[in-house]
């Protein structure tokens, strides 16, 4: 009976263990138009879930936020930095006031009202695609 | 082993049973508690408001009273001793605090001493009302300072004294050396709520409802500012609250989590003996971890940075590495069950062993195939973890040159360095299991290493090969296998008992962990290529398009150039770097500049590096005006290019008073090459582009003709045909490798089709050569050394803590002592060089930057007034001619500038350095040179006084505007030390190493032979194939083992001849007694019967009587002297079996002879003479070792109640005609044997219930068999 139990416990943490193995990447590629991912974008921030748009990553991102961060970062990065930033700035409201969906660079831009530390506040959100490998990935987000 | 509730257990049960009670109060009185605070939220208010309101105050008092006080001191210096400009200019420039600048002004108002950060040239006191002795606010074109100004009068003169502090700078740079001086921003970070300070006497409060204002008051009560802040609110509030009630929960949960895991490993269950007990230590250590995560404490504990998922993130492992900070503390999670599991595995290794040995030869197949699979598997999972290190990071692991890493960047390579010793030691776990399939691979010990060696490699190359991109490379693979073979050997043979184990574990880790980031930072290079090659071919419209946007429509930009056109006499060039400071533009390495003009559309003043060659005027030409933001877009002539101008009206209430333009420039020529000086450069492009622009060679072609050369870089004809042929008219982009200038580039080709064109980008960089892969490699392991240097440091003191014995062996000491002579020496070397360099350099840089301001006077000189009247015209033309950048001042002020733009915006001081004066003017001195600072830039400048055309000059050169080339610069002789020194460290730490080991090695086999013979075993002799002084040692200690056994023989007859012979008189004595007795009653009795009397039967009786009793008293002392015959009495003791054993063995450790201890126990206790069993035991194998055996196999067994000790040999057995006899006292079969060593051991042996016997015996062994009872008979 001990030995059974040892070795179910041992299959148990090593299940949980290679179900996480797998994923450095944050998602897979969605087969979208660039339309479809502004909306995924918006709807995230406004939602706070930004899970809802990091599958648009692949390879490096340039990312620059209002608390300072302005570098390129891989899906897995990207994941947190912006987590970390919308647990600090609580967006209150986000409207595009520009989309350019057509061409090889679609971008799109518009404004973002936050509260952060009890304060508002209203930043520009900047947005840029590009095709890779046939797919349409965010390559570009800035929040100033 | 069940828990016995002892009295500290019942303290940690209370202690637990406590903090839960604790834990559920505070969850329940939660709530009650953030009421309670909603409805105190009133007085809490206005108390936190009277708090911020009396904190900004004394801060700013505090900055006040440092003026006053340097005020004071300045009128105590100037009345109290003579005056003099210099001496007055030295105090003041010495023992003023840095941030204070001073301007004394003379009678007739000619400037008499100043501070070489003196910023407000123009500023007349007389111009507005300031009171003498009181501060106010006073603002130049960049900075607002809090100012006192005073006058002295002394020996019928007056002299004006002006202070300036600075409280703000209304600019704001983006790179590391800007010195950030800001009032507002630090009470903002301070409170955590947004501050607005108005610097002026006439300012008015705040009116919103939602801010608290006040004013500021000078030390003469005059009010001179106001403050305005953001009321606290109450739901900022409650969530600081709820936040630090939720973590102190955390806290308390973890708390509780540790006294249950001290109670844990109090009743033995983290004593990693059985399966069980390590399943409970890794459940417990797994519970504990995710409670930590949970609990977010790290963010706590760690500093902010590391906590920063931008130094790494990842999702792996449920996002518990997903800063810095987790990672190491998940990193010390598993490095804990990694140690506690191979401890375990070593521990048990005779019986995993035997248990797998006994499955079938197709289990044990799939066994050894397992093992090595998930082996290679873990192999490339190491790769994979080290390439996420690197890539999931924006640290730079390998700067060119530089040496001091940062925080983050050394928390990191501990990181790293606990990664490879995890991985390593998880794989000599695995391959532990791979040996117990096939322990007898090969036969002999080191052809099992050999085989298996090979069966890796093998194996590995397939992995490998069959990849379609393997982790690593073949050379790196080789290493690892070879590696952890070796890590699997020693950890065999010390059991991973000692710290040095561990150490050299840390060592491997380290030197694989490098190599990986090695191989991976070559592919973050390429990468950074492909990202800048991307951005050059076909920049992103849209974005600076947007980054115009942004710039022109931001509230600091809107409201500066309304200020600024509405002011009479504002300083436009002063504005437009404001504005640009404050702007996105600012840090982007691009050409951009701001322009202000008025409502006519002429240029007021501006600030940039966009040339105005192709500025884009045609917009002014237009007679509509513009009324919202408009962007134009200017495509330069060949591809040169792409310009865009924005221009924004600036209205106010309805009316236009100007307009705000931003010009971006984007050219190959010019990206990232921007003329802007060091102190004004933005950071680094991306962090994350590794390679550094100014490595980097850009060449452009269109069609096919090669457009632009970027970089320093000379092509020939025969070298462009093999770039075109390399790189052209490919159908996808394309890495080639090429020899320029007989240095080796890699170039990265991508093209684009463009009207018509196709527009071809390659970038290029050189080679790494070996040295800077060897300053990388040495750099990281530099650092790593220390770290482990430290681990070991820190497991010495706990050890010592614990109270262990810290043992430091002979060979410990002398490698210490040879490595502290040689190492010195070289430190003391390397920082001798250092500093020879240093100075070498700062010769160099002063005299390349004297002969420039030579070059400009003879220049100057050579043009006569006759010819070129415009002297300053000619400082121009020399500038131009000469290709440097200098100032001229006359001697005290700025006079001509190549670089006026910062002189007049004021971000350069336009008076001179006083000590430069002082020493050129008034001592008269031709030159001087000294260090100057711009924000935080260090640099260098040279001043030169010269006479041009009957005045009096001073020309300053700096290597702040002018590039100075150093043969070696201060990072390259760091670069050049790290690596020879790594290696001659190396090379002594080798050379220690083999000494020490050569020097003590006889000092050591003679230690060990000592402790033999205290054993017992007199058989011992040390080879003599020694030299010197030891060989007179070793000859020593042979001779007086062999003069002990003989004396030990001859005292041992001596004895017994001398206790026969006592025995033999004792006897003698003994049993005349009685016989005398006897003798008389038999003659009594002869007598009476001779002489027939009547007492005869009575006579009878009584003499038979006496001769009875006689007769039992020599049987009593017949019995009393075989008592004394039996053996010694023996000291029983409780003992440790497995350490006797042991200690046993070692004694052998080192003589020829393999012996390997087969326990499946690390503690058996036994009651026996300790003693006397180490001596059978000692025996035995001697034994072994002179019937010519090289491999001896001590296994211990429980069978029943009694413990079999096996003592199994491979030498030439026992003749059988001798086998019963073996065990006779004074039986031997050897020359100089004693015959008395087994015969004791069998009488001891059964004096306490056990037994000896030859198992087995044949020509390739014996087998003696030593029985023990638990506790003795």
């Amino acid at each position: 009976m001990k030995s059974v139990l040892i070795k179910v416990t041992l299959i148990l943490i090593f299940y949980g263990m290679s179900i996480n193995a797998a994923p450095l990447s944050v998602g897979d590629f969605q087969k979208n138009e660039p339309g479809k991912i502004f909306e995924d974008f918006r709807d995230g921030i406004v939602n706070n879930n930004i899970s809802a748009f990091t599958g648009y990553f692949h390879g490096d991102v340039l990312i620059k936020l209002r608390n300072g961060v302005s570098d390129y970062f891989t899906p897995n990065q990207a994941f947190f930095v912006l987590k970390d930033f919308f647990d600090e700035y609580n967006i209150v409201s986000f409207g595009y006031k520009n989309i350019s969906a057509e061409g090889n660079f679609p971008s799109a831009s518009g404004v973002l009202d936050y509260r952060h530390n009890g304060m508002s506040g209203s930043a520009l959100v900047f947005i840029s695609l590009e095709k890779k490998n046939g797919e349409w990935v965010i390559v570009q987000i800035t929040i100033n | 082993m069940s828990p016995s509730f002892t009295k500290r257990n019942k303290i940690f049960l209370y202690l637990t049973g406590i903090l839960l009670a604790i834990v559920l109060l505070l969850e329940i009185s939660k709530s009650f508690f953030i009421e309670r605070q909603k409805q105190q939220w009133i007085d809490n208010l206005n108390e936190k408001i009277t708090r911020i309101t009396n904190t900004t105050r004394n801060v700013f008092n505090s900055k006040q009273d440092s003026l006053i006080q340097a005020l004071s001191l300045i009128k105590s210096k100037m009345l109290g001793s003579e005056i003099t400009q210099t001496g007055l200019m030295q105090f003041v420039n010495e023992n003023l605090p840095s941030n204070i600048s001073v301007k004394i002004t003379s009678a007739n108002g000619n400037d008499f001493v100043w501070t070489s950060n003196y910023y407000l040239e123009n500023f007349n006191p007389d111009s507005i009302a300031f009171p003498s002795g009181e501060s106010r606010f006073i603002a130049s074109d960049l900075v607002v300072f809090l100012a006192v100004y005073d006058t002295i009068n002394k020996s019928n003169s007056a002299y004006r004294i002006l202070l300036l502090l600075p409280v703000e700078k209304q600019y704001k740079l983006q790179n590391r050396y800007f010195k950030n001086v800001n009032f507002t921003e630090y009470l903002t970070n301070l409170f955590n709520t947004r501050f607005e300070i108005k610097y002026s006497n006439s300012a008015t409060a705040n009116k919103d409802g939602r801010f608290h204002s006040f004013d500021l008051r000078n030390n003469a009560g005059r009010k001179i500012g106001i403050v305005s802040f953001k009321k606290p609110t109450l739901d900022v509030y409650l969530a600081k609250v709820k936040n630090g009630l939720t973590f102190i929960e955390y806290l308390l949960v973890i708390l509780l989590f540790s006294v249950i895991g001290v109670l844990l490993r109090k009743n033995g269950y983290f004593k990693i003996h059985s399966v069980t007990n390590l399943l409970i230590f890794v459940i417990y250590l797994l519970c504990f971890r995710v409670l930590l995560f949970a609990s977010g404490i790290s963010e706590y504990v760690f500093p902010s940075d590391f906590s920063n998922p931008a130094y790494f993130a990842s999702r792996f492992a449920f996002n518990m590495v997903q800063s810095p900070a987790e990672l190491f503390v998940t990193n010390i999670f598993v490095v804990l069950i990694i140690i506690n599991f191979l401890r375990f595995v070593l521990g048990r290794d005779s019986v995993l062993k035997e248990r797998i040995v006994k499955y079938p030869l197709t289990v044990r197949v799939l066994v050894f195939l397992a093992a090595v699979f998930i082996f290679l598997l873990v192999y490339r999972a190491f790769g994979a973890t080290i390439k996420s290190v690197m890539f999931d990071s924006t640290i730079i692991y390998f700067n060119e040159y530089i040496i001091s890493p940062g925080p983050v960047k050394v928390f990191m390579l501990i990181n790293i360095l606990l990664i490879g010793f995890s991985f390593l030691m998880i794989s000599v776990i695995l391959l532990m299991f791979a040996k117990y399939a096939f322990p007898g691979l090969g036969g002999k010990p080191i052809s099992f290493w050999f085989i298996l060696f090979l069966i890796l490699q093998i194996a590995g190359f397939l992995f490998d090969y069959f990849q379609k991109e393997p982790q690593a490379t073949g050379f790196i693979r080789i290493v690892y296998i070879t590696t952890v073979l070796l890590l699997m050997y020693l950890a065999v043979r010390y059991h991973g008992k000692q710290i040095l184990y561990w150490v050299f574990g840390l060592f491997a880790g380290s030197v694989l962990s490098v190599m990986l980031m090695l191989h991976f930072n070559d592919y973050l290079e390429k990468d950074s290529i492909r990202i800048y090659a991307k951005e050059l071919i076909k920049p992103n419209e849209s974005w600076l398009r947007f980054l115009i946007t942004e710039t022109l429509l931001s509230d600091f930009s809107r409201s500066e150039t309304v200020k600024a056109l509405s002011s009479g006499h504002a300083n436009f060039d002063a504005s437009a770097f404001k504005i640009w400071s404050k702007s996105p533009l600012q840090k982007e390495t691009i050409n951009s500049s701001i322009s202000i003009l008025n409502y006519e559309k002429e240029l007021l003043g501006g600030f940039g590096v966009v040339s105005e060659d192709i500025a884009l005027n045609n917009w002014k030409e237009k007679p509509e005006g513009i009324n919202d933001i408009q962007i134009f877009k200017k495509e330069l002539g060949n591809n040169e290019g792409l310009f865009l101008k924005g221009i924004f009206p600036i209205k106010d209430n309805y009316s236009l008073l100007g307009y705000l333009e931003s010009s971006i420039l984007f050219d190959i020529t010019n990206f990232a090459f921007n003329n802007l000086p060091e102190f004004l450069t933005p950071p680094p492009m991306r962090q994350k582009l590794i390679v550094g622009l100014d490595k980097i060679r850009i060449l452009e072609f269109i069609n096919d003709t090669l457009k632009n050369v970027v970089g320093n870089i000379k092509l020939s004809d025969s070298e462009v045909s093999a770039i075109k042929s390399e790189g052209l008219n490919k159908e996808k982009d394309v890495w080639f490798g090429l020899k320029i200038n007989d240095r080796d580039y890699l170039f990265y080709s991508t093209s684009i089709k463009q009207e018509g064109k196709v527009k071809t980008l390659m970038l290029g960089i050189k080679k790494k050569n070996i040295s800077r892969y060897l300053f990388d490699f040495f750099t990281v392991i530099f650092i790593h050394s220390i770290l482990i240097l430290i681990f070991a440091g820190l497991g010495l003191v706990y050890r010592f803590i614990r109270r262990e014995k810290i043992e430091i062996s002979l060979r410990a000491k002398l490698l210490a002592a040879f490595l502290v002579i040689s190492i010195i020496p070289l430190i003391l070397l390397a920082i001798y060089f250092r500093e020879l360099t240093e100075e070498k350099n700062r010769e160099s840089i002063f005299y390349k930057l004297g002969k420039r301001a030579y070059r400009i006077e003879s220049y100057v000189k050579a043009r006569p007034a006759q010819q070129f009247p415009d002297l300053f015209e000619v400082f121009d033309q020399a500038a131009n001619d000469l290709n440097i950048n200098y100032t001229v001042f006359d001697p005290k002020y700025m006079v001509f500038s190549t670089e006026n733009l910062f002189y007049h915006i004021g971000l350069i001081p336009a008076v001179i350095n006083p000590k430069a004066y002082l020493n050129i003017i008034e001592h008269g001195s031709q030159d001087y040179i000294t260090k100057e600072q711009i924000e935080n830039y260090g640099h260098n400048a040279f001043y030169y006084f010269t006479e041009l055309r009957g005045k009096e000059y001073i020309i300053k050169v700096s290597d702040a505007f002018n590039t100075i080339l150093l043969p070696m610069s201060g990072n390259e002789v760091d670069a050049f030390l790290i690596v020879n020194y790594s290696l001659a460290v190396l090379l002594v730490l080798l050379l220690s190493t083999i000494l020490a080991n050569q020097i003590s090695k006889p000092i050591r086999k003679l230690t060990l032979a000592t402790k033999s013979v205290a054993g017992g075993d007199l058989n011992i002799e040390l080879e003599e194939n020694v030299k010197g002084e030891v060989k007179g040692l070793v000859d020593g200690f042979n001779y007086m083992v062999r003069e002990l056994k003989k004396n030990q023989v001859l005292l041992a007859e001596a004895e017994r001849e001398a206790a026969w012979k006592e025995m033999a008189k004792q006897v003698a004595h003994e049993i005349k007694n009685p016989l005398t007795p006897m003798k008389l009653a038999t003659q009594q009795l002869i007598a009476a019967y001779n002489d027939k009397s009547e007492k005869f039967d009575e006579i009878f009786k009584k003499v038979t009587k006496t001769i009875i009793s006689q007769i039992e008293t020599l049987g009593n002392i017949a019995s009393e002297f075989s008592r004394f015959a039996r053996m010694p009495a023996v000291k029983v003791e409780d003992v440790n079996l497995i350490e006797l054993i042991d200690d046993a063995i070692n004694l052998f450790s080192e003589e020829k002879v393999k012996i390997e201890f087969i326990k499946s126990e690390e503690q058996l206790n036994v009651a026996v003479d300790s003693d006397q069993l180490k001596r059978t035991l000692i025996n035995v194998i001697r034994n072994s070792i002179q019937a010519g055996a090289d491999k001896v196999d001590v296994s211990l067994k429980k069978n029943n109640g009694i413990y079999e000790i096996r003592i199994a040999d491979n030498g030439s057995g026992i003749d059988e005609k001798v086998i019963d006899k073996i065990f006779d006292m004074n039986f031997t079969t050897k020359q100089q044997g004693t015959g008395i060593g087994l015969s004791l051991a069998k009488k001891f042996l059964e004096s306490i219930g056990g037994a000896i016997e030859v198992e087995k015996t044949d020509t390739s062994g014996t087998t003696i068999l030593i029985k023990l009872k638990r506790k003795p008979e």
